[in-house]
């Protein structure tokens, strides 16, 4: 079956430090070499901290961003780097900074009907955008408010609303929750969960929070330090993880009821100008050897599906058996 | 027992606007003594950042007044006291700790000097750089030597918030009002950041008062939980007791808002709608226009306090039967 999306071996490079004339002294690894493909109506999410390249990597899937190296393919088509990619539509973190205050909701969610050249007259415009409106949650009232008469939660809808309008396949939605009340949140994540189901929508959603996104993907993709580090159905990844990452990453989901164990894991990740050798998360990691510490562990599938990048993780895999 | 380290007694305030006063704490009741640690839950909007700051009233008095009942702090009628007063409580008594540490920092000083400042005004005898770094490493920060002399845009946010927690705690104060410390930070820094605090409350001895929109995050902090809506505390008591056996509509909407692992179930338990806004406070239960469990006498009076199990109740008079199915 041919994907969607196809991302063949991204890589990433930002320059930094740079000297007195501006050339960079350093170059960041924000992705390194990673490979990703989400089906027609299949939800994927990425799982990381800050810093972990997750972000970029969306930018680069949604065309904001031409990679260093790698192929982004849509469809079977090349769209490296090309951003207005039909049926693709992105959906921002920061609410208020993603929709012009100056902007009715109307002519917001309108915009991509006109931006593609589309004669409609007004009346059939604002119909429609009441219909999309309706979809999300929202009633007619809000088609001539500004964005700042709405909470955060809404105004994330009305961002869910104008990527709607584009008549998308697939969503790519970075970090959409994350600055929201858990009430909030839950009605956003409810939202997303039936366009997906309703709509057949394929999405890339990008969460720090494992608990958010075993909630709405099929397939869970783990970054670190601009790496993959684990891939899996969503289901597997959060009640087996093969890599200790992951394994932290669960421990440090908050839930009521459900003690934290103590310090899943410790610190924070380092810098990725000056990534550690061997596996980047070698330093933190409660299993790490001198294996670890020299050799960057090969990506592999230890069963069929479930992908690992860690040296520790096969002895894990083989004692539970099949 | 003698009287509390803070309370707020019947506590309404009122904030200065366009339009005149508006009422948006209505009669708050809560306790904390010493080396108790109390968490207060709300959706935005709910007044727990309001109660947070008046705990040392960080409100100005020309656009906040405190129409009925008081906060004391250590004794000290927060509202009636004068600035002097206050400055001797705010830091050493009760030290605050904010949602964006980036914006609690001073951008421009270094983060040593930042925590030898927190000392000189509070602790002059321990005023010293090496018990300034001492700090930082008490909060986890490593490298402390390095670190101390940094400024905080060098740091990670994780790392932010660990230093304003190393200045709010240099003081040694008795409580620490820690207002959305970890919604800012990744899940495994929140974990991190959680212990940190359950940890400084264990050795120092401290009280918290913890503010969150999260229930999930209070397990394991906080030894009792209020829940806060549209400016009244609409149910209070033992942690444990509140999240595995939630009286009150609203906090029983606001744990199954919280995703959990494993969770079989397709749509987690959203509540529509939001807090109404002060001012715009629906007659009766204030609830009631979200409250799935509405009945038609729900609109007409005030519901009184119904303190249905032993420290546990909520301001819902059908609190019991409703759980009980």
């Amino acid at each position: 079956m041919k994907a969607l999306l196809a991302v063949e071996d991204v890589r990433m490079l930002y320059p930094a430090r740079p000297d007195a004339w501006g050339r960079p002294r350093a170059w960041l690894h924000a992705v390194d070499g990673v490979s990703l493909r989400v089906d027609a109506g299949e939800v994927v999410g990425l799982v990381g901290e800050s810093g972990c390249g997750k972000s970029t990597l969306g930018r680069i899937v949604a065309g904001l961003e031409k990679p260093t190296r790698g192929v982004v393919r849509w469809d079977g088509l090349d769209v490296t780097g090309r951003a207005g990619t039909p049926g693709l539509q992105m959906v921002f973190q920061d609410s208020s900074g993603a929709l012009d205050p100056r902007w009715t909701v109307a002519q917001i969610v309108a915009e991509p009907w006109l931006a593609r050249g589309r004669r409609m007259s007004r009346a059939e415009l604002r119909q429609e955008a009441a219909a999309l409106l309706a979809e999300v949650g929202l009633d007619e009232g809000a088609l001539d408010r500004f964005p700042h008469a709405f909470s955060g939660g809404q105004r994330q809808r009305i961002g869910i609303a104008r990527a709607l309008a584009a008549r998308p396949r697939m969503l790519v939605c970075d970090e959409v929750v994350s600055a929201l009340d858990v009430s909030v949140q839950a009605l956003v994540v409810n939202l997303l969960a039936r366009l997906r189901g309703e709509r057949g929508l394929a999405m890339v959603f990008i969460s720090h929070d494992l608990a958010v996104v075993e909630h709405l993907s099929q397939r869970i993709v783990v970054m670190y330090l601009g790496r993959l580090v684990e891939e899996g159905p969503s289901r597997d990844v959060c009640s087996r993880p093969l890599h200790p990452y992951t394994q932290a990453l669960l421990a440090a989901v908050p839930e009521p009821g459900r003690p934290r164990s103590r310090a899943p894991v410790q610190g924070e990740a380092p810098s990725p100008l000056a990534p550690p050798t061997g596996c980047p998360f070698h330093p933190r990691c409660p299993l790490a050897s001198a294996r670890c510490r020299a050799e960057m562990p090969a990506w592999r599938e230890s069963s069929p599906g479930r992908w690992v990048a860690c040296h520790e993780a096969a002895a894990d895999v083989s004692q539970r058996g099949p | 027992m003698g009287a509390p380290l803070l309370s707020f007694e019947g506590f309404t305030l009122e904030l200065a606007t366009a339009s005149g006063w508006l009422r948006v704490l209505d009669g708050i009741d809560l306790r904390v003594g010493e080396g108790e640690s109390l968490a207060l839950v709300g959706e935005s909007g709910s007044g727990k950042t309001l109660c947070a700051q008046s705990v040392t009233r960080l409100l100005p008095l020309h656009h906040a007044r405190c129409t009925s009942g008081a906060v004391r702090l250590s004794g000290v009628d927060v509202f009636k006291a004068g600035e002097r007063d206050l400055r001797r409580l705010r830091g050493a008594v009760a030290g605050h700790v904010f949602q964006e540490p980036a914006a609690a920092l001073n951008p421009a000083m270094r983060i040593g000097d930042q925590v030898l400042e927190a000392l000189r005004l509070h602790r002059p005898s321990e005023a010293r750089h090496a018990e300034a770094v001492r700090w930082l490493a008490r909060v986890g920060i490593p490298a402390p030597e390095d670190r101390a002399r940094q400024f905080p845009h060098e740091l990670s946010g994780g790392l932010q918030q660990r230093a304003t927690l190393a200045i709010a705690l240099a003081p040694r104060p008795r409580l620490l009002v820690a207002d959305e410390p970890t919604t800012a930070l990744d899940v495994t820094v929140q974990a991190q950041v959680l212990e940190l605090l359950a940890q400084a409350r264990a050795e120092l001895g401290m009280a918290i008062l913890l503010v969150t929109h999260n229930l999930g995050v209070v397990e394991g902090i906080a030894d009792r939980v209020a829940v806060l809506y549209a400016g009244q505390v609409v149910e209070h008591g033992p942690t444990a007791d509140v999240l595995a056996r939630p009286l009150h509509p609203y906090t029983r909407a606001l744990v199954a808002s919280v995703p959990r692992l494993g969770q079989a179930t397709d749509r987690l338990g959203a509540l529509p709608g939001s807090v109404p806004a002060p001012g715009a406070w629906p007659t009766g239960c204030r609830f009631q226009p979200r409250c799935p469990q509405a009945r038609a006498s729900c609109g007409e009076a005030s519901p009184p306090w119904n303190a249905a199990r032993l420290a546990h109740g909520a301001r819902c008079p059908f609190a019991t039967e409703e759980a009980a199915t």
